[in-house]
């Protein structure tokens, strides 16, 4: 096997994953018994790598997981940090940042998605970065303003857009307040679950269990109006 | 070992994880579940993408910036050294080099008695410059609050605000309100505590900004606050109402977000 190495193994499934060394393809290796007669290979395109296992090679270095990661999921870190800073250029550089610097978070993939976990850095570093440049320079107060051209006329993209808000809005309205009120801090103000426990004086199994419910919940409502 | 029985406690692990925040050993029961159960990715699917649609938002991100990325990433892989001297330059270490650079600049002047002004304004504008920049890091904690809506009606958006009470000062983050037409306004309104000595409307209130959406119902605006927020235990709650534009300030409509502090 020149050029291939593992870079995960499941002992209990009795399965490995291999990449080639340039990461253009892997492979997933099964031992039904002891001997290599019994491996039996699949080969995979890099594409269809999990995030977990394309996490595991950018942390080893390599480009080509984070080019792969970049195209799975720049949409959404650019797309949040745009919404957040309302400056396509500043949302450029906050996109690029995040990217750059991913191997160096605190990211665990045995315990979340990359994407979620991607979506909250986002809008939390879009935040500071407003925080910061209005610490900096008070004087600019009508700074989006300035960044942002008016819109006279909603486009087509537009008004499909709003449409699509008012159907997530009344998905999220059929949640109990206390769902809502629980995913918002999770996802809004990124807070861990252990932070809402505390924040709102009820045990953490309570809390969990109630994001959990919310958000399949959330899936069913949005399902049953064709939204996912 | 934890043991997933139902299709329920299955769908709520793939939730957790969507979440991110399963513990270690229910990770490794969902990465045993999702390799003998390969339907479940779907659902896994689904459910993240309920999460992008409630709470993401989406754009295409310019052509060059992937190969931006990349070509940063091969920079900074390949020139460890380099980059860790550019990197002392950003971040928390400006405040430190903009210090080291303010106390040189002081030393210098005291020893060598020189009085030259212009020197002195020199070291002004330096330790001017620095107190900028260290001034969001020596900031106090800031206080993030999300507005709930107070309706049974649909959602009417999301508002969040991070508050700097030290400061006076919050940003607030607007998505999914619905864009209103020229004569009326979103107005935030600050509601104190009974019995505190500031002055309010008959509500209870203070305005504290009024703001309009984007045709996204998307907004983020910097705000300033009212002196209350000194002590935070005065304020009782925020809220976000819909206003005349010409008179906000009569504050004739019920609050449509609010969040108790």
């Amino acid at each position: 096997m020149d050029g291939v190495e593992i870079v995960r193994w499941f002992p209990e499934l009795k399965r490995g994953l291999f990449v080639s060394s340039d990461l253009t393809c892997c492979m997933t290796i099964e031992f039904s018994g002891q001997s290599e007669q019994d491996v039996s290979a699949k080969r995979l395109v890099l594409g269809q790598l999990p995030d977990a296992e394309l996490w595991h090679s950018l942390l080893q270095g390599s480009r080509e997981a984070l080019g792969e990661l970049y195209d799975r999921h720049a949409t959404l870190v650019y797309g949040v940090s745009l919404k957040v800073l309302g400056s396509p250029q500043e949302a450029e550089d906050l996109t690029q940042d995040i990217f750059i610097n991913l191997s160096k978070r605190p990211y665990d993939p045995d315990r979340g998605s990359l994407r979620t976990f991607l979506m909250i850095l986002a809008r939390s570093r879009a935040i500071d970065r407003v925080r910061s440049r209005q610490s900096v320079s008070r004087s600019q107060k009508k700074w989006r303003a300035d960044v942002v051209p008016d819109t006279p006329s909603l486009s087509t993209d537009e008004m499909a857009q709003a449409e699509q808000s008012k159907a997530v809005s009344s998905a999220l309205a059929q949640l109990s307040d206390s769902e809502q009120q629980v995913l918002r801090l999770a996802y809004y103000e990124g807070l861990s679950q252990a932070a809402i426990a505390q924040r709102l004086g009820e045990p953490l199994g309570t809390i969990k269990s109630r994001a959990r419910r919310g958000l399949l919940k959330l899936k069913r409502f949005l399902q049953a109006q064709g939204e996912v | 070992m934890v043991e997933v029985r139902s299709q329920e406690e299955k769908s709520l692990l793939l939730a957790g994880y969507v979440l991110g925040e399963l513990s270690s050993e229910e990770g490794h029961l969902l990465a045993q579940m999702l390799a003998a159960e390969p339907a479940l990715h779907e659902e896994l699917a689904e459910l993240q993408a309920s999460c992008d649609r409630a709470y993401g938002a989406t754009a295409e991100p310019p052509a060059g910036l992937k190969g931006a990325v990349l070509s940063e990433f091969d920079r900074m892989s390949t020139a460890p050294v380099r980059s860790e001297r550019n990197t002392f330059w950003t971040g928390s270490n400006r405040r430190w080099a903009w210090r080291g650079i303010g106390a040189l600049a002081a030393g210098l002047i005291a020893a060598l008695g020189v009085q030259n002004q212009h020197l002195r304004q020199r070291v002004d504008v330096l330790i001017a410059e620095r107190d900028a920049l260290v001034e969001p890091q020596l900031a106090g904690e800031t206080i993030n609050v999300a507005l709930s809506s107070t309706g049974d009606e649909g959602s009417p958006g999301q508002v969040s605000l991070v508050i700097d009470p030290a400061d006076l000062n919050a940003v607030l983050v607007a998505e999914g309100l619905t864009p209103l037409g020229s004569d009326r306004v979103y107005a935030l309104w600050t509601v104190v505590q009974p019995n505190v000595p500031v002055t309010t409307d008959e509500k209870g209130a203070i305005l504290t900004a009024v703001f309009t959406v984007d045709a996204d119902g998307a907004q983020t605006q910097e705000i300033d606050l009212p002196r209350v927020f000194e002590s935070v235990e005065d304020v009782k709650a925020i809220a976000v109402s819909v206003e005349s534009a010409d008179a906000p300030q009569k504050h004739q409509s019920s609050p449509i977000l609010s969040e108790q502090l």
